[in-house]
């Protein structure tokens, strides 16, 4: 998912049993904002992990489960980001994300 | 790299004699001389030697006295060991108290250069690099599983220190008369060494129990101390400098705080760069949003939240009653840190 700074969706496509998609309202400029511009945050939760990668458009959300090795999230990112701009300019955008 | 070779032998006319003979190996090694075996063990302790020839019999302590003291202190350093009281026996002993080479006297010098080339040789039967970084290099030892031993010379400073690995595994350091982490800890400082690797390792006993990456973060916290301690004369940089501190000595319920602090510490501590943990509700708001993320998607409590704020460290935050913040460095091994610390806060959790 990937989330403008000023908290618009960009970009969504969830590929797993997700329990619900989440909806983006004005909460989300909220949270973006109170990032205060950190380059990466992985968040830990009892049930699932959330990625997030600073891009030069806004803020690429990762969503998983529980048992998912951050370091491939990680690396996946590290390749996917420095295309982001090129591709949302190409308007191929979908192409990037890989269905497993 | 020109070594030092220690004669031990209380004749001085043998000394003499051997001294003149192996001058014609200059260009390969340098003969140091000791008259007894108590000298010797002075020499070792303030010189830097690779590899002893001794005599067995001498007053107070002996060739074998020498033996024993090189293996168990100096395990990489080799011993030669020569006698003019030579028996089978004699020669058995020697070899299973851990000589590397047996000559009985009388011999000719070439016979004893020749033990000598062969166990300087074995030094570097693994090869020997030039101008490398020692932290990448020796990762790559952990990971292929070796079993060596790595001696390195440092290009700033000159120093020489050995390194002992098992199947991969540091299992002992040394420079000079510091071994185990203290040596591991200044080895691992040395940003440009020439290494050379023997494909055995002569190291008794395991006196390294930490893991080699945690090691290496150490041991570069440690020269960053070093570094920022230059750079503000008179002051020493604490994580603290990062993001504002709490007075929290005067509040109530500290105790508790302090307690889970100490358990976090003792787990995660030194052992992956962690300088120092307190509270900081500077970063409630954000957590609470945090939380709340894991709520629309059904994750459940949240556990901990990494993050690269752009500062010289990054930093972790444990949300509790009072936020927990620790400053990381961001070459810490993170996985291993975060699975550590969630464990943890499960492990705290009511």
């Amino acid at each position: 998912m990937l989330v403008s700074f000023e908290g618009q969706l960009v970009f969504k496509e969830f590929v797993g049993p997700l329990s619900m998609e989440p909806e983006i309202d004005s909460s989300w400029a909220l949270f973006i904002h109170s990032l205060r511009g950190a380059g990466e945050i992985e968040m830990f939760y009892d049930h699932g992990r959330v990625y997030i990668r600073k891009t030069e458009i806004g803020y690429l959300f990762v969503i998983t489960g529980e048992s998912a090795p951050m370091a491939m999230v990680r690396l996946n990112c590290d390749m996917l980001v420095p295309a982001v701009k090129n591709v949302i300019k190409r308007d191929k955008f979908k192409g990037l994300f890989r269905r497993n | 790299m020109r070594r030092n070779i220690l004669l031990v032998d209380d004749q001085q006319e043998v000394l003499h004699s051997l001294r003149e003979g192996l001058a014609e190996y200059r260009e390969v090694f340098s003969v140091m001389t000791a008259e007894d075996g108590d000298e010797a063990i002075r020499r070792l302790r303030q010189d830097d030697i690779s590899l002893v020839v001794t005599d067995l019999k001498m007053p107070n302590t002996d060739g074998f006295g020498v033996l024993a003291h090189t293996m168990e202190f100096y395990p990489d350093i080799p011993v030669i060991v020569m006698t003019g009281y030579s028996t089978t026996e004699m020669e058995r002993l020697a070899h299973k108290d851990g000589a590397v080479g047996y000559i009985a006297k009388p011999f000719k010098t070439s016979a004893l250069a020749k033990l000598i080339l062969t166990a300087l040789r074995r030094e570097a039967d693994g090869g020997t690099l030039h101008n490398i970084s020692s932290g990448m290099f020796l990762q790559l030892v952990e990971m292929e599983q070796k079993t060596c031993t790595i001696r390195l010379a440092d290009k700033a400073s000159g120093k020489r220190g050995v390194l002992f690995f098992r199947d991969g595994d540091l299992l002992d350091a040394r420079v000079n008369g510091v071994k185990g982490e203290d040596a591991a800890h200044q080895i691992f400082r040395w940003e440009e060494v020439t290494l050379s690797i023997e494909n055995t390792c002569r190291c008794p006993e395991r006196k390294i129990e930490g893991e080699l990456q945690a090691i290496l973060l150490e041991a570069m916290r440690l020269k960053d101390e070093e570094g920022k301690a230059e750079d503000i004369p008179g002051k020493k940089i604490e994580a603290e400098d990062l993001v504002p501190v709490d007075d929290e000595k005067e509040q109530p319920g500290n105790k508790e705080k302090e307690t889970l602090k100490k358990r976090i510490m003792r787990k995660i501590g030194t052992r992956y760069g962690v300088a120092t943990i307190y509270h900081d509700n500077v970063w409630d708001g954000l957590l609470g949003q945090m939380t709340r993320m894991g709520k629309r998607f059904s994750f459940g409590p949240l556990r901990l939240a990494y993050m690269d704020v752009g500062a010289a460290r990054d930093v972790i935050l444990i949300p509790g009653e009072e936020t927990i913040l620790i400053p990381v460095d961001s070459r810490c091994p993170r996985d291993r840190m975060i699975q550590a610390l969630v464990a943890e806060t499960c492990e705290n959790s009511p």
